[in-house]
């Protein structure tokens, strides 16, 4: 079918809404649209808009009115209409989610040097001789230049094991953290709250947006959340277990574990009933089927599974 | 309503929300697939949007559950296809212009509610003739030979009112004015 040339992008995009109202397009119909969609991003971009439009509308108290005109008796509601009404009960059950958005993963993989998939770890040894360890579903830029080396943590996590070059320190960025060293291993873990450094060997010297340097030795964590930017100092709590494929754990609460569990799913988890967050969990898992190590984390908690399309829930 | 009336087991609910996603995947991401022309990204925001739908329904109910899912997932996906404007230099093409005011990661129910509220003001701007050929068409599911019976219209005239008046709701989420 020909758009007319004339009527602006959203127009050519409504019209195409127009079309299908009421009923499916035909095969050929589909193959147009598919085209037009295919002929340059800003169609897609109008397309879209246009559904969002239509979706809004369903939503708007308008469509739950009658309409002024009189017409006889329309062709009951779509099913989903008549569902819509019986959901108007409010939600008791609270759920606790485990781990914020994945949001836009594609997008910035294509602004890396390396990445990882989910539940694809990788370990790649850099030209300088350090070894960047990526945990599942991560993703750097690295920058290395004659007198500095610069890693900057666009998502996820990373161990490095940096080799020793005094005259070139090792900068991890993540955000507005800079955790730089200079011969050393540490872990970098970039979260929807903030980014946690852990030092396993060596001296990281960590500076956050505010610039005040803060050194941290082996044994030693410092987490910068996002919101305040201050740097809170702890002992070393997060294992690096992960660089060698294992997620060791001693009485963590079952959220954090579902947690850590989540990275490495191409599902998303969810804990039906907030009331098990805090269940303390002793185990070993194995994170390199990670499908496995959630069956036996149900298992020994005494929860069961419950999968929909790409999110699996926990419950009783 | 009688206060002895049985209410429903609290989480029946979450277990509607649950069925209706698991119902509309599918098609959700044939949908999706459609949109982005990539159908590993097309999963992604389903399910993405599916764990925003869930979250919404736990902080109060959704009267229309599907509608929004579907809309979240429209959201995410415009998203992805101005970053991917930007990444690809597409932008310059330059017959279509922006309207922007999507940070990254903005909060997409907060965005719903506010695309409700402009297709409901966009709404009153309509003609009553174009209005009643909208909601017959896109909330009752007429198609256009139905509603031209039904308003004596002809075929064409209905469809044109259709196009131009959901160009004028598209425009207004846009944050552009029709032409």
């Amino acid at each position: 079918m020909a758009m007319n040339p004339t009527e602006s992008l959203l127009q050519q995009a409504a019209r195409w809404h127009a079309i299908a109202s009421g009923r499916d397009l035909s095969a050929d119909e589909s193959r147009s649209l598919d085209s037009w969609l295919a002929q340059n991003a800003s169609h897609r971009l109008a397309y879209a808009d246009i559904c969002a439009a239509a979706f809004a509308l369903e939503q708007t108290q308008a469509a739950a009115e009658p309409i002024r005109a009189a017409l006889p008796t329309a062709r009951s509601p779509r099913p989903w209409l008549r569902w819509g009404l019986a959901a108007g009960a409010p939600l008791l059950l609270v759920f606790a989610l485990l781990a914020g958005p994945r949001v836009g993963p594609s997008w910035q993989n294509w602004n890396s040097d390396l990445y990882t998939e989910i539940g694809k770890p990788l370990s790649q040894k850099l030209a300088d001789g350090s070894v960047l360890e990526l945990d599942t579903d991560s993703a750097v830029r690295v920058r290395l230049s004659p007198e500095r080396r610069d890693i900057e943590l666009i998502r996820g996590r990373l161990a490095i094991a940096v080799a020793k070059d005094p005259n070139r320190p090792l900068h991890v960025r993540s955000g507005d953290v800079d955790a730089m060293a200079v011969g050393t291993r540490f872990v970098v873990d970039r979260g929807d709250l903030g980014t946690e450094v852990g030092v396993h060997e060596g001296i990281v010297r960590v500076t956050a947006a505010d610039g005040k340097p803060v050194d941290l030795g082996a044994g030693q964590q410092a987490f910068v959340g996002n919101d305040s930017g201050a740097t809170r100092v702890g002992a070393l709590a997060s294992n690096d277990g992960w660089t060698r494929g294992m997620l060791s754990v001693e009485q963590m609460p079952l959220a954090k574990v579902l947690a850590e569990l989540d990275r490495y799913l191409p599902e998303r988890i969810i804990l039906a009933d907030e009331t098990h967050a805090a269940m303390p969990i002793t185990a070993t898992l194995p994170l390199d089927d990670p499908d496995a190590a959630l069956r036996a984390l149900a298992q020994t908690s005494q929860l069961s599974l419950r999968h929909i399309p790409r999110i699996a829930y926990v419950m009783r | 309503m009688s206060s002895t009336s049985p209410r429903p087991a609290p989480d029946a609910d979450a277990q509607a929300i649950a069925e209706l996603y698991a119902n509309c995947y599918g098609e959700l991401v044939a949908y999706l697939r459609r949109l982005c022309a990539d159908h590993g990204q097309a999963e992604d925001l389903a399910q993405e949007a599916g764990m925003r739908l869930i979250a919404q329904a736990r902080r109060e109910a959704i009267a229309k559950p599907r509608a929004f899912l579907f809309h979240v997932a429209t959201n995410l996906a415009r998203d992805q296809l101005r970053r991917r404007m930007v990444s690809d230099a597409y932008a310059g093409d330059g017959d279509y212009e922006d309207g922007g005011g999507f940070a990254p990661g903005a909060d997409h129910i907060a965005t719903v509610q506010e695309d409700v509220a402009r297709v409901s003001a966009a709404l009153n701007t309509l003609t009553p003739r174009a209005r009643d050929v909208l909601v017959l068409a896109r909330i009752h599911g007429h198609t256009q030979k139905e509603i031209a019976d039904r308003l004596n219209l002809q075929p064409k005239t209905v469809e044109n009112h259709l196009t131009r008046a959901l160009a004028q709701l598209g425009a207004a989420l846009a944050g552009r004015r029709r032409q």
